[in-house]
């Protein structure tokens, strides 16, 4: 595709130039629920995708209502939940809205977001992809949120929300993420969740804060699940070979649960070592 | 299509092909061309075309909508399926489907970061890198898919150059920027217990996609691409099936990323 900007041809949306902002506000409203004939790139492809591809070829006030009209509806959402029913379109819409106001950097909106997701009573009636898609673009636009916060968004979604919890707290407390993963379920889907956030989280730490990190995973490990301390070990192995043997010595039931179930996600057989074999726990291990 | 109810959207398609909207005019002109819809269900879709046209201010709109009934109607291809098909998607739609796929907790921008993890060339994917890319779909709704004809067991981008401006150029991707990042995924159409169903593509699946040309052969069981003009490469055209949406549990790693 030619750059439109640079191109004689007119820009796919160049039908929003000159319109009045409540005709944009109609018209994104509708284009985000799927409702008119947007220029996919590829069939299929979400709404939003379209909008990202081609606002920056705009006219400048058009840029500009586009962007009120994203925060309007923002708005609307918000301060509406419960009120629609929550359908599969609707969850969609959602998705794509707040997609697009990340996407056009509105940040702006995470104020309205943030009212949201402080308050139970409202967020506890959103349904679940509408909750993980706030949560998300809270996340994505890195807005900073109190460690109680994502504590008690573990403490109440566990299985949904979790990970979300873990990844905020990552980013706001990493000292004290780990003692979110007690409590979360032991799901394999959820141990590769924080494997990977936490893999992405480390890497764009200092090598100082990372050690504090992976001295904290180490004193957790034994503690948590099989499935959660499995992914936790893998990714410790990740970090320092010496840093798991020290690990594997620690003598814990658990702790030979966990290398069983990671020996079964790598398809073969964890034999526990003999206890005479073992090391015996110091008093520099953490126990719970 | 000049009598009982095609009259109104036979009268549409006219004003669409004389008028001055590209979009309107690819559409209606693939309308008139279409050769992969049984009769039957040619005369279906044009009829709630009529129908819902009947007061619609915006008839591509309504084209559109009226569409989305209407997938999945072409012939359904053969035994022997292709044994591998794949896709071109844009990195951020991928990253986008991961997201809100069911069992996967990671935001947009983290399923973004995670498929550059997996595409890095030289590394292998880890096994619980895949277990969340099997677990996840790979696309929404009505998925588009290519094969070798030549080689239907092998992967089909592999022998294509690796560039964005390339491949979209030989799927006829019309509106992706050549400098946007695409995800080129291979999977096998068997599971090991069951073949998906494929279906050859039709004005219907394609809905108000002005890139899409139907293929004239009445008797294929596919459709074919329309490379992008100038096509400097001379890239054939590659053919294509649609599918309804799954999971990436038949993935063929690794995938490509390219830009």
């Amino acid at each position: 595709m030619q750059n439109p900007g640079q191109s004689t041809e007119p820009t796919p949306l160049h039908h929003l130039d000159g319109q009045s902002y409540p005709k944009i506000l109609s018209w994104l409203e509708d284009s985000l629920r799927g409702q008119t004939a947007l220029p996919r790139g590829i069939p299929g492809e979400s709404p939003e995708l379209c909008i990202i591809r081609f606002e920056r070829f705009l006219e400048s006030i058009t840029r500009r209502d586009l962007g009120e009209a994203c925060r309007t509806l923002v708005r609307r959402f918000a301060n509406h939940t419960g009120e629609v029913p929550a359908t599969d379109e609707e969850n969609d819409y959602v998705g794509s809205l707040l997609y697009l106001a990340r996407a056009l950097e509105l940040n702006d909106v995470s104020s309205v977001l943030r009212s949201l997701v402080s308050d139970p009573a409202r967020f506890s009636r959103l349904p679940t992809r509408q909750q993980k898609s706030v949560i998300g673009t809270l996340l994505d636009m890195k807005v900073p949120l109190s460690p109680q916060f994502w504590q008690t968004l573990a403490d109440r979604y566990p299985e949904r929300l979790g990970v979300f919890a873990f990844s905020g707290m990552l980013r706001e407390r990493p000292d004290q993420a780990f003692q979110i993963l007690l409590c979360l379920p032991d799901d394999l889907a959820i141990a590769d969740s924080v494997h990977v956030v936490l893999g992405q989280r480390s890497r764009k730490m200092e090598d100082s804060d990372r050690d504090r990190l992976v001295l904290a995973a180490r004193s957790i490990v034994s503690r948590l699940e099989p499935q959660l301390a499995s992914a936790l070990t893998d990714w410790l192995g990740e970090q320092a070979p010496v840093q798991v043997e020290q690990v594997r010595a620690v003598r814990s039931a658990r702790l030979d649960a966990a290398f069983s179930a990671l020996n079964r996600r790598k398809h073969s057989h964890y034999q526990p070592i003999p206890m005479p074999a073992r090391l015996q726990p110091t008093s520099q291990q953490a126990h719970p | 299509m000049t009598t009982g109810p095609f009259v109104t959207a036979d009268a549409c398609l006219d004003a669409w092909l004389c008028g001055a909207d590209d979009q309107c005019r690819q559409i209606a002109a693939n309308i008139r061309a279409e050769k992969a819809l049984a009769s039957d269900r040619l005369e279906a879709l044009l009829n709630d075309f009529a129908q819902d046209l009947a007061g619609s201010t915006d008839p591509l709109k309504t084209w559109d909508i009226v569409c989305r009934r209407h997938k999945l109607k072409g012939t359904r291809v053969p035994a022997p399926v292709p044994a591998i098909v794949g896709r071109a998607v844009s990195l951020r739609d991928y990253a986008k489907v991961l997201s809100r796929s069911s069992g996967i907790t990671m935001t947009a921008e983290e399923c973004e970061e995670f498929l550059r993890e997996v595409t890095e060339p030289g590394k292998a994917i880890q096994d619980y890198q895949a277990r969340i890319l099997r677990t996840a779909l790979i696309g929404e709704f009505v998925i588009w898919a290519t094969f070798r004809l030549s080689d239907p067991n092998s992967r089909p981008f592999d022998h294509l150059p690796q560039a964005t401006e390339a491949i979209c150029t030989a799927l006829g991707l019309g509106h992706v920027g050549a400098t946007e990042t695409l995800v080129l995924m291979s999977y096998r159409t068997h599971d090991g217990t069951s073949t998906l169903e494929l279906f050859r593509p039709t004005i219907g699946d394609a809905g108000n996609y002005q890139y899409y040309r139907p293929h004239p052969d009445p008797i294929s069981w596919h459709g074919m691409t329309y490379p992008l003009p100038p096509n400097p490469r001379g890239l054939d055209p590659l053919p294509e099936v649609v599918h309804w949406q799954i999971t990436g549990q038949t993935l063929d790693f690794p995938l490509t990323l390219v830009e």
